[in-house]
């Protein structure tokens, strides 16, 4: 077994993730269904120091992989890294495989001087993910830290879908008895909201920058990030112009969650607008949702983080799902203050 | 019928663990084990019930009553400890040297010195009272001092102990009781050089439902988990418990035995325990200290008992398949999640930090010990 560098792309990987989180996750609760494309668009090709990989000769059998970013915490700019999709293959579960992927992965984290990782785990307690990290902290609490419980919020565009493919019967239900009120959004196609354009890069991470500089923890956008966030066959991105000016932005990309059924999602990533009052948020997010029901989704997904507008969402008839999943430090750095923040504004996969 | 061997093989863990000056002191919770061993190797399979607790030897003593003794009362849960009342006003405190629970023996004009001298006389910490116990040699009276219901809270949660000719209904109790009551009566077991008696027969016990299975597991359920309590290890061999220790669910694994025919207020025939080990103390150990005051080859083995025993519940096996055990962590099945959650149970039971990076290499449980000893442990 050997623990490198990732060396495919992206196809062998979301294979091995499919294959393995089907398997511990299926009816259990919902979870993505990651595709090779979003793997790519990820961590591309040129550095792939934080994306690991365990090899049996040459075939795929785990992968543990971070993204290099920055985040602001406070005042303090700090190189880290967001990290997901840590997957064994269930016929290489071994004594310490696992572990010794997360400790090749922390060793590559002090090695290119990353301040900390952020990421995801299930708040089921029963959950793999959970009983796993849940052990792994406090059997290296240095190595990990659960930092706060999120939330997100959801909108519902097709509910018959949505409704064979929910976990709990509550949901079920739910989405069966309220489908027609949640799928419903007051307002149409706005002219003002057009595709992103390149040149509009500047104005967005403009945006961008002053719609975090208040929050406790933002991540901070390079040129070259930003526009990797934005531009592509992935991402895609909508902005709001209004007499020449972009006043707002939005980014989203599309995936596959798997309940009992797979559903076909637009997740929210990025939302910043600037001189637009409550009711013109509110009309420019009906206008999205309005333009991402002719992308044939099946809901839309925001995380509950002060980027979204709460008055905006409640007025689309999002549903503000409960706080189920934890954000957790791996890796963190003595120095780095990971005191729950109130606001922030992060990428969590 | 099912008896109880009087003869014991003393390399047994269960002697060994329990030797008070050379001589086995086994307390109750230790015959339930025995029961179960033998029962279980009778039928072939585990027995679903201990029925009837005939204690054929009572416990009298003049010396002084044990901790143990003074603690029949309330069990405190949460702390592992019992709690007693400390007057009639109804006061109840967490503290030793009170008097016993008013009504909590009967009888006491059936004789022995028992009554007085719990009531009256010293009360002494275990080592002391074992030590004083086995100087002043122990009295036992003709038949069983029967112990009536001790309540608390409305509820009774003691058993009875059975005059020996007294077959009439089943006692109902709980195993805490039980062993409170009859840790004291083991001291009998230390009389007379490297000899013990069995102090009692085993006829039928029954655990409440679910309200009892809750209480115990609550109360022992957190020294379980405590891989460093005796008691935990002991009571982990009767009862299973969920990992929700407040869950009301409780498996019991009692034994269940027959009436036994033929009933004898004689003693025993006395217990070659033969060679006697070096331990002194009958206090429940660390497993940290029993590693510092074992020799070196006796350190591993006893290591290697101990970490069997967590992998045994990490892995959520029963203690018939620890052979199974030797044939390495990859062949039994361990991942990465039972690798980090042995790592801390290790780390938090043995007191030691893997340094940053590093992770147990080991491949067997034998190899684990080995690297643990050499590497991570301080104990010299």
């Amino acid at each position: 077994m050997d623990i490198r560098p990732y060396e495919g792309d992206g196809e062998d990987a979301a294979q091995l993730m499919r294959r393995v989180w089907t398997k511990t996750y299926l009816g259990e609760m919902w979870f993505p269904l990651w595709s090779p494309e979003f793997l790519r668009w990820q961590f591309g090709k040129e550095d792939r120091q934080l994306c690991l990989a365990v090899y049996d000769a040459n075939k795929l059998v785990g992968c543990f992989f971070s993204v290099r970013h920055s985040l602001r915490i406070r005042s303090t700019v700090f190189p880290m890294s967001f990290s997901s999709w840590f997957t064994i293959d269930h016929d290489y579960r071994l004594p310490r495989l696992g572990l010794d992927l997360i400790e090749a992965l922390r060793r590559r984290h002090r090695e290119t001087g990353q301040a900390l990782s952020l990421g995801v785990v299930s708040g089921d307690p029963s959950s793999v993910a959970h009983l796993f990290w849940s052990k792994y902290s406090k059997a290296c609490p240095q190595n990990f830290r659960f930092i706060s419980k999120f939330g997100s919020w959801v909108k519902i565009l097709n509910a018959p879908v949505m409704a064979r493919a929910g976990i709990d019967a509550w949901e079920r239900w739910g989405v069966r008895l309220l489908g027609p009120v949640l799928k419903r959004s007051p307002w149409g196609h706005d002219s003002h909201l057009r595709p992103y354009q390149s040149g509009d890069l500047g104005a967005c991470a403009r945006l961008l920058d002053r719609a975090t500089s208040s929050m406790d923890w933002a991540v901070v956008w390079s040129e070259q990030q930003l526009t990797r966030q934005l531009e592509g066959p992935i991402p895609r991105s909508l902005v709001f112009e209004r007499d020449g000016e972009v006043q707002g932005v939005v980014n989203y990309h599309h995936m596959q969650w798997q309940g009992l059924a797979p559903i076909r999602i637009a997740l929210i990533d990025l939302w910043a607008t600037a001189g637009l009052n409550h009711f013109e948020v509110s009309r420019l997010l009906g206008s999205v949702c309005h333009h991402l029901r002719g992308e044939d989704v099946d809901a839309v997904v925001c995380l509950r983080s002060s980027m979204f507008p709460t008055a905006a969402l409640v007025a689309n008839v999002f549903v503000a799902l409960p706080a189920s999943n934890y954000l957790v430090a791996l890796f963190p750095q003595p120095h780095v203050p990971l005191e729950p923040p109130k606001t922030w504004s992060l990428l969590l996969r | 019928m099912v008896t109880i061997p009087w003869h014991l093989d003393s390399t047994e863990p269960i002697i060994q663990q329990h030797v008070i000056n050379g001589r086995a002191v086994l307390p109750f919770a230790s015959w339930l084990n025995r029961c179960l061993v033998e029962v279980t190797a009778l039928q072939g399979h585990a027995p679903r019930e201990l029925l009837r607790v005939l204690v054929r030897k009572p416990v009298v003593f003049e010396a002084g009553a044990s901790k143990t003794v003074q603690f029949i009362g309330k069990p405190e849960l949460g702390m592992g400890r019992f709690e007693v009342r400390e007057d009639d006003s109804g006061t109840e405190r967490s503290s030793p040297g009170l008097p016993l629970v008013e009504g909590a023996w009967q009888d006491e004009s059936d004789g022995g010195p028992l009554i007085p001298a719990i009531r009256s006389g010293p009360i002494v910490d275990h080592d002391a009272f074992y030590e004083a116990a086995i100087k002043a040699g122990f009295l036992y009276g003709p038949l069983l001092r029967r112990v009536k219901q001790v309540q608390t809270g409305g509820s009774v949660w003691s058993a009875d102990l059975l005059p020996l000719n007294d077959d009439r209904e089943p006692s109902i109790g709980r195993a805490t009781t039980w062993d409170a009551l009859l840790q004291s009566g083991t001291v009998m077991a230390a009389e007379g050089g490297n000899s013990c008696w069995v102090p009692f027969r085993i006829d039928r016990m029954r655990f409440r439902g679910d309200e009892s299975g809750a209480s115990i597991g609550r109360l022992y359920g957190e020294w379980i988990r405590d891989p460093s309590s005796n008691s935990g290890q002991r009571l982990a061999n009767i009862c299973a418990f969920d990992d929700d220790l407040s869950s009301p669910r409780l498996e019991l694994r009692g034994v269940h035995y027959r009436v036994i025919d033929q009933l004898t207020t004689e003693a025993p025939d006395p217990l070659q325990v033969g060679e006697a080990p070096t331990v002194t103390a009958v206090r429940p150990e660390s497993i940290l200290a029993k590693l510092r005051s074992a020799t070196s080859e006796r350190r591993r083995s006893l290591l290697i008992r101990f970490i069997e025993d967590q992998l045994l519940e990490v892995l959520q096996w029963d203690d018939s398949r620890r052979d199974q055990l030797a044939a390495g962590f990859v062949a039994i099945g361990v991942d990465s999640l039972m690798s980090v959650d042995l790592q801390y149970r290790l780390q938090t039971a043995l007191d030691f930090a893997l340094p940053l990076g590093e992770g147990f290499e080991a491949v067997s449980v034998q190899e684990l010990a080995d690297s643990m000893l050499q590497k991570y442990l301080k104990i010299d």
